[in-house]
C-alpha cells in the first residue's frame, strides 16, 4: 500500500479503495448470494415468499457480519491494549451521551440482539440510538481517528452500507485474522431470542471491538494502530464507494445503501450545513428538493411523524432543515412511505429476494436469521425509495463521494432516517434487526457528522440558525421553534468536545486546501499508514521515518546520512528470493521503503539524489554477481558516498570558504548549520578573527544551539531574530548560509528565511555566500518557492510561546478565510548569490549545470 | 639553468615587442627556461617551473594575466599525462613538453585573430565608442573596423596613473580614427553620448567578472546605469579560477606592483593597479572561444582545469 500522505493523496486512496471495493463488491456479492441464490439463478430476483418474513426485520444482519470480523481482527492483533482502549471508549461514550445504559433502559423492544439491540434502541428512542451508535462508531472510528483521518471515511460507508457492503468487507478482511466474528454472531443469535439476554451480550460485543481499536500509543503500537486504522478506513471507503458502484449494478442492496447516503445528504441539507463546501451542499439541496417534489405526495405525511422523534434525539439534527428543510423532510418520509407501498412493487420483491439471500448467507455464516430478515426488510424499504429516486440519487451519491465532508454529515441523517423508518414501520421486529453493522455505521456517521457540525457551527452557526428558522417556519413553524435551540446547544457542546478530540488526534491543516499550495503534501502529524503485518518496510527505515517525522533527524545532511545508513541496513538484511535477480528485486523492494520515508516527511532534494544514486548502483549490478559480493559492493558504495560527498566534502568546503573570509569579518548566518560552524572554525584556525551574527527564526529557534557552539569556540557571537536583520546588515561584511539544495538555474533552496537574508545582503551590497555540497545539486529549475516546497506544521506557527498572544489563533481552522501556512523552504534566485562554495571549488551559480552534467552524467542519463 | 634569469628574459621580451601581451611573454620565458632546463625527472622539472612562475609573478608588471597565463601554460603542457608516462626517459618527456609548449604559445598568439573574427560586426557605422586604458585587443578591433571602412568615433579616458589613454589616442589617430581623450572623471559626463563601451581585461574571473585597469569598474557601472552595452575583448588564457567577492577581497599581488609591495609602504596610500568589475555590469565577452556571456566563463574554466 502506498503510504497515505496528505489530503491530496486521500482522494487517490479513495479511488483505489473504490476500486478495491468494487472488486470486493463484485466478488463478495457472489459468495453472499451464492448460498441463497443458487436455486434462483438471477441474483436480484429471488423467491418472494422468503422475503416476506424478513421484511419487518431491519438491515442489521449483513452489517453485523462484516462488523464482527473487523472488530475481531483488531482484537486478535492487539489483545493487550484493551484496557486503555476501554477507558478511552468509556470516556467517549460519556461524551456521546452515555447511550448504553440509557439504551438498555429506554428500549425494551429493541434489546433482542446485542447489535440489533443498539439499532432497536435507536429506533425506539433516538437518544439511545446515539448512544449505542456512538459506542460502536467510536470503537471503530476512534481507533483510526487518532492516527489517520481515514476513519472518517470508513465510518460513513459502514453505516450506509447494505449487507453487500458488509460481505465485501468480510472478503477484504479475510486477510487479517478474524476469529471473533463467529462468536459474536452466535451471541447475537442467542440474544435475539431473548431481548434481555441480548442486552447483556451487547456489552461484550462493543467492548471487544473497542478494545481492538483503541490500543495504547507506543511507537510499536502506533504501527499496529496505523495498520488497523488503514484497514478500517479501507473497509469503510469500500462500502461507501461500493454503494455508488452497486447502484449501477441495480442490485437492491446497493439501492438501499444509496438510499442511506441519500438520506444522509438530505439530512445535511436540512441542517443547513455550513461547511466550506457550501456550494456542493447547495447543489445537493437542489437535487434533494427536486426529489422531494417528485415524491412529495407520499412523503408529506410521514415527515411529521418522523420528525418529532428525531427532534427529541438531542444529537441528531434531523429536525426541520432550514431553507432546504422541505425537501429533506420530505425525503426522509418518502422512505417510509415507499417502504409501505413498495412491498407490492417489483422492486420490493427484488429487495426481499436479496434480503433473503443475505439472510441465508448470514445463517450459514453465523446462524443469524432474525438479523438477516431485519436487514432484508430494511433493504426493501430503502430499495423502493431508491429505485424511484435512482437517477437523482446517483447524482447525489457522486456528489457525496466527491465531497468527503458531506458524507460524514449525512450519516447522522441516515441513522435518523433508518431509525424513523424502523420505528414507524417495523416496530419490535425491526428492532432486532439493527445489526452491528448498522450501529457501527451510525456511530461512524455520527462522529463524522459531529465533526462537520462543529466546523459548520463555529463558522456559520448564526447563518444556520437563520436558515433553519426560515425553513422551519416555512415547513413547520410550530415544531421548528422548539427544536432548534435544543439542537443547537447540543451540537455546539459536542462540537467543542469533538474539536478537542480532533485537534489531539487529527492533522487539522490537511483538512483545508491552501490557495496556491494545494499541490503540496499537507502536513500531517501522523506517520503514514501501514498495512497489517507489513514486512516490506525494514525496521530501520521505520524507525528513521518516525524520527524524521518528529524532527529528531532534521536537516538535509543528517537526513541523507541516516537514510543511507538505514538503507544500508536494509540491504544488509536483504535476501534475494529464489529465481529472482538481485538488482531487480532489490530495487523493487527498495521502493516501499523509500515511499514510507517520503510519507513520513516529504523527501529533501538531497535525499532524492542520494536515493537515486543508490538505485543507480543497484541497477548497475551485474545479474550474475553473487549476492554477498553485490551487497558488499552496495554497502561500500554507500560508505564511499557518505565519506566522499559529505564527510570529506564538508571539510573541503570549510577550507574553501575560510579562504573567502578575511580578518575582521562580521559574518551573518541563519539558523543552525553545522557547515557554517565548520567554516567559522576553519577561518579561526587560519588565523582570521571573525565575529558571527546568528539570525534566527522564533520557530524553530535552532540558531540558539549554533550560538552555544560558536561561543564555545571562542567566537564573538551575536544572536538576533531575522526580523532585526536590517538593523545589523550595515555592519555585516559577509553573509554565509548553507543551502538545502541548489537548482540547475543556480537558484538556491534554503530554509525559509534565507531568501530574505539574501535580499537584505544584496541591498547592502554584502557578499552572499552559499555553502553547498555538490551532491545536493538538483537537476530541476526553480524560479519560486511555491512549486517545490514542504508544508510544515502550521500549528507551531500559531502556538507562540508569548503569554500575551498565546492561543489567539488556536482555533484558526474554524476561520474559513484564514489560512495559516508554514513553509519549510524558500528559493533564493541565482542573481542574489555572490558565490557558491562547494567541495570542488568556489563557483558562481552559473557553474551548477556544468557540475551537474559532469558529476551526474551517469545517473542523470539513467533518468 | 641557474645562469638563466627568467625575470630578465621576461622583461626583455615585453620591451622588445610592444604588441606582445605580458602573458605571452611570460609563456615564452617559461619556454625558454624549459628549453634550458637540466632537470632529470619530471617532478624536478615541475618544481622548477613553479619556481619560475613565482619569479615571474614578482616582476614589476601587472601580474594578473601573467600568473593566469603561466598557470594555463604549465597546466596545458603537462596535461597529456599518458604521453608523458609512455615516454622512455625525461629527455623524450622534455621533447613532448617543448612541443606542446610551442603549440600552446602558437595557438595563444592566434587568439587575437580569433577575437577579431568573433567581433567582426561589433563596430558599426556611426558608433561612438568609449574605451579605457590601453588594450591591444581593443586597438586591433578598432583598427580592423577602420580598415573595413567603418565610420565611428572614439572617446578614450586618460587612464591615470600611467596615462596610457594618450598612447591609445595616438595609435588610433595613426589609423585615421577620430579620437578624443577625456578625463577619467569625465566618464559620467560623456556616458550619455556613448553607444558602447569597449574594454580589454587583465583577467577574467570565474563568474565572468573582469579584473582590469583601475577605473574600469567605474566605467562599467556607469554604462550599466545608462543601459550602454559593455563589451570585453579578452583572450581565454586570461581566465582565472577565482571569484572575488568584492574589490576589497582582491589579492594584493594583483593590486600592486611587486616593487610597491616590497617597499613596505602603507598600501592604503598606494593606488591600486586594477579593480574588479562584477559580471552584472558586463554585456558580452569577445574571446577566442567565441562570444560568451559572463555565465559561460565558468564552464570553460572547469573544462580547462579538470
Amino acid at each position: 500500500m502506498a503510504p497515505p500522505e496528505g489530503s491530496k493523496r486521500r482522494k487517490p486512496r479513495k479511488r483505489s479503495k473504490k476500486r478495491t471495493s468494487q472488486s470486493g463488491a463484485c466478488a463478495s456479492p457472489s459468495p453472499g448470494r451464492i448460498p441463497g441464490e443458487p436455486l434462483q439463478g438471477g441474483g436480484p430476483v429471488s423467491v418472494p415468499s422468503e422475503v416476506e418474513v424478513p421484511k419487518p426485520v431491519p438491515l442489521v444482519a449483513g452489517h453485523q457480519q462484516p462488523n464482527t470480523p473487523e472488530k475481531g481482527s483488531p482484537q486478535s492483533l492487539s489483545p493487550k491494549k484493551r484496557t486503555p482502549q476501554r477507558s478511552a471508549l468509556s470516556a467517549r461514550l460519556v461524551k456521546t451521551g452515555q447511550p448504553q445504559p440509557g439504551v438498555c433502559a429506554t428500549g425494551p423492544q429493541q434489546p433482542e440482539t446485542p447489535k440489533g439491540g443498539t439499532s432497536n434502541v435507536v429506533l425506539t428512542k433516538k437518544s439511545p440510538l446515539n448512544g449505542p451508535v456512538s459506542k460502536l462508531g467510536s470503537a471503530k472510528a476512534d481507533s483510526p481517528k487518532p492516527k489517520s483521518p481515514n476513519t472518517k471515511f470508513s465510518s460513513p460507508p459502514k453505516l450506509g452500507l447494505p449487507p453487500e457492503a458488509s460481505e465485501n468487507v468480510i472478503t477484504l478482511e479475510a486477510d487479517a485474522p478474524l476469529e471473533l466474528p463467529p462468536q459474536q454472531q452466535q451471541t447475537k443469535v442467542g440474544s435475539s431470542k431473548n431481548q434481555q439476554s441480548h442486552r447483556k451480550p451487547n456489552s461484550p460485543q462493543p467492548t471487544p471491538a473497542q478494545d481492538c481499536i483503541l490500543p495504547p500509543i507506543t511507537t510499536s503500537q502506533l504501527l499496529t494502530l496505523e495498520t488497523l486504522s488503514s484497514f478500517i478506513p479501507v473497509v469503510g471507503v469500500e462500502k461507501a464507494n461500493s454503494l455508488s458502484d452497486v447502484k449501477e449494478q441495480s442490485t437492491s442492496l446497493t439501492k438501499g445503501t444509496s438510499d442511506a447516503n441519500f438520506i444522509t445528504l438530505k439530512s445535511e441539507g436540512d441542517k443547513g450545513i455550513i461547511m466550506s463546501e457550501t456550494n456542493k451542499l447547495d447543489n445537493l439541496c437542489n437535487l434533494l428538493e427536486n426529489i422531494v417534489i417528485q415524491h412529495s405526495g407520499k412523503e408529506a405525511m410521514s415527515n411529521n411523524t418522523i420528525k418529532l422523534p428525531v427532534a427529541q434525539t438531542s444529537q441528531t439534527i434531523t429536525g426541520p432543515p432550514p431553507v432546504k428543510v422541505p425537501p429533506s423532510t420530505t425525503d426522509s418520509p418518502p422512505t417510509t412511505t415507499s417502504q409501505h407501498k413498495g412491498e407490492k412493487t417489483k422492486e420490493e420483491i427484488e429487495c426481499e429476494r436479496k434480503g433473503r439471500k443475505e439472510a441465508k448467507k448470514a445463517k450459514k455464516k453465523g446462524g443469524e436469521k432474525a438479523k438477516s430478515e431485519n436487514d432484508k426488510e430494511n433493504y426493501k424499504n430503502i430499495n423502493v425509495e431508491n429505485k424511484k429516486k435512482e437517477s437523482q440519487e446517483e447524482k447525489v451519491m457522486s456528489m457525496a463521494t466527491n465531497t468527503q465532508q458531506i458524507q460524514p454529515g449525512d450519516q447522522q441523517g441516515q441513522l435518523q432516517q433508518h431509525t424513523k423508518l424502523s420505528v414507524a414501520l417495523e416496530g419490535t421486529d425491526q428492532s432486532d434487526a439493527a445489526g452491528k453493522s448498522k450501529a457501527d455505521l451510525k456511530r461512524e456517521r455520527r462522529e463524522k457528522q459531529e465533526a462537520q457540525r462543529q466546523a459548520k457551527l463555529a463558522a456559520k452557526a448564526k447563518q444556520e440558525a437563520e436558515k433553519q428558522q426560515k425553513g422551519q417556519e416555512e415547513a413547520h413553524p410550530s415544531n421548528n421553534k422548539i427544536r432548534l435551540p435544543q439542537k443547537k446547544k447540543k451540537l455546539e457542546g459536542e462540537g467543542l468536545r469533538r474539536l478537542k478530540d480532533r485537534k489531539s488526534f487529527s492533522k487539522g491543516p490537511s483538512d483545508r486546501r491552501i490557495p496556491l499550495l494545494g499541490h503540496l503534501t499537507p502536513y500531517s502529524s501522523q506517520p503514514p499508514l501501514l498495512p497489517v503485518n507489513c514486512d516490506t518496510i525494514h525496521p530501520a527505515v521505520r524507525t528513521l521515518g518516525l524520527k524524521m517525522k518528529d524532527r529528531i533527524v532534521d536537516g538535509s545532511t543528517a537526513r541523507v546520512v541516516s537514510t543511507l545508513a538505514a538503507l544500508k541496513q536494509f540491504i544488509h538484511d536483504y535476501r534475494t528470493p529464489e529465481s529472482c535477480d538481485l538488482s531487480r528485486d532489490l530495487a523493487e523492494k527498495l521502493l516501499p521503503n523509500v515511499a514510507f520515508l517520503n510519507g513520513c516527511r516529504p523527501q529533501a532534494i538531497a535525499m532524492d539524489n542520494a536515493i537515486r544514486f543508490l538505485k543507480h548502483k543497484i541497477n548497475s549490478i551485474e545479474p550474475n554477481m553473487p549476492e554477498a559480493q553485490a551487497k558488499d559492493e552496495l554497502r561500500t558504495a554507500i560508505d564511499e558516498y557518505v565519506q566522499d560527498n559529505i564527510n570529506l566534502g564538508s571539510s573541503t568546503i570549510a577550507s574553501h570558504a575560510a579562504m573567502l573570509i578575511q580578518d575582521g569579518d562580521v559574518i551573518l548566518t541563519f539558523g543552525y548549520s553545522a557547515l557554517v560552524i565548520e567554516v567559522v572554525e576553519a577561518a579561526c584556525n587560519v588565523g582570521r578573527r571573525v565575529s558571527v551574527v546568528v539570525a534566527d527564526t522564533p520557530y524553530p529557534p535552532s540558531g540558539a544551539a549554533m550560538v552555544k557552539i560558536l561561543s564555545a569556540l571562542g567566537v564573538t557571537t551575536y544572536y538576533r531574530l531575522i526580523t532585526d536583520v536590517t538593523h545589523i546588515m550595515h555592519k555585516v561584511t559577509k553573509v554565509v548560509v548553507e543551502a538545502e539544495a541548489v537548482m540547475m538555474n543556480g537558484a538556491v533552496q534554503g530554509m525559509c528565511g534565507t531568501a530574505s537574508l539574501a535580499l537584505a545582503a544584496v541591498t547592502h551590497d554584502t557578499p552572499f555566500i552559499v555553502l553547498c555540497h555538490t551532491y545536493k545539486f538538483c537537476n530541476n529549475d526553480l524560479t519560486d518557492s511555491l512549486v517545490v516546497n514542504e508544508l510544515g506544521d502550521a500549528d507551531r506557527v500559531v502556538f507562540c510561546p508569548s503569554r500575551d498572544y498565546c492561543g489567539l489563533l488556536v482555533d484558526w481552522r474554524q476561520m474559513q478565510k484564514l489560512n495559516v501556512v508554514s513553509l519549510v523552504y524558500d528559493v533564493t534566485p541565482a542573481c542574489l548569490v555572490t558565490a557558491l562554495v562547494t567541495e570542488q571549488s568556489v563557483l558562481p551559480t552559473s557553474a551548477v549545470p556544468v557540475i551537474i552534467r559532469r558529476n551526474y552524467a551517469d545517473i542523470l542519463g539513467q533518468d | 639553468m641557474k645562469s638563466f634569469d627568467i625575470s630578465a628574459f621576461f622583461l626583455k621580451q615585453i620591451a622588445s615587442d610592444d604588441d606582445m601581451s605580458p602573458a605571452i611573454a611570460a609563456m615564452k620565458a617559461l619556454m625558454e627556461s624549459l628549453r634550458l632546463d637540466d632537470s632529470t625527472t619530471l617532478q624536478e622539472f615541475i618544481e622548477k617551473m613553479k619556481d619560475a612562475r613565482e619569479a615571474l609573478s614578482k616582476t614589476d608588471v601587472s601580474v594578473v594575466s601573467v600568473s593566469s597565463g603561466c598557470e594555463l601554460f604549465l597546466r596545458f603542457i603537462t596535461l597529456s599525462h599518458k604521453e608523458l608516462e609512455q615516454a622512455a626517459d625525461f629527455a623524450s618527456c622534455r621533447e613532448i613538453l617543448l612541443r606542446r609548449g610551442e603549440d600552446f604559445i602558437k595557438s595563444m598568439q592566434e587568439s587575437r585573430r580569433k577575437i577579431l573574427r568573433s567581433s567582426n560586426n561589433l563596430i558599426k557605422d556611426g558608433m561612438v565608442i568609449l574605451t579605457h586604458s590601453r588594450s591591444r585587443n581593443v586597438l586591433a578591433v578598432m583598427t580592423e573596423a577602420a580598415r573595413q571602412g567603418r565610420q565611428f568615433t572614439v572617446f578614450v579616458t586618460e587612464s591615470q596613473p600611467d596615462c596610457s589613454g594618450h598612447r591609445v589616442a595616438d595609435d588610433l589617430r595613426a589609423v585615421g580614427i577620430p579620437c578624443t581623450v577625456i578625463l577619467d572623471a569625465a566618464v559620467g559626463y560623456i556616458m550619455e553620448r556613448v553607444s558602447a563601451v569597449m574594454v580589454g581585461a587583465e583577467g577574467v574571473c570565474e563568474n565572468g567578472g573582469i579584473l582590469n585597469k583601475i577605473g574600469s569598474c567605474t566605467l562599467a557601472t556607469l554604462a550599466h546605469m545608462k543601459n550602454k552595452p559593455v563589451y570585453v575583448l579578452v583572450e581565454s588564457y586570461k581566465f582565472i579560477r577565482t571569484i572575488p567577492l568584492n574589490n576589497s577581497s582582491l589579492p594584493k599581488i594583483y593590486l600592486h606592483r611587486a616593487s610597491v609591495l616590497n617597499s613596505g609602504s602603507d598600501l592604503i596610500r598606494e593606488h591600486p593597479l586594477v579593480d574588479y568589475t562584477p559580471p552584472e555590469n558586463l554585456t558580452l565577452l569577445y574571446t577566442d572561444l567565441g562570444v560568451l556571456p559572463t555565465s559561460a566563463i565558468t564552464e570553460h574554466l572547469i573544462k580547462l582545469y579538470t
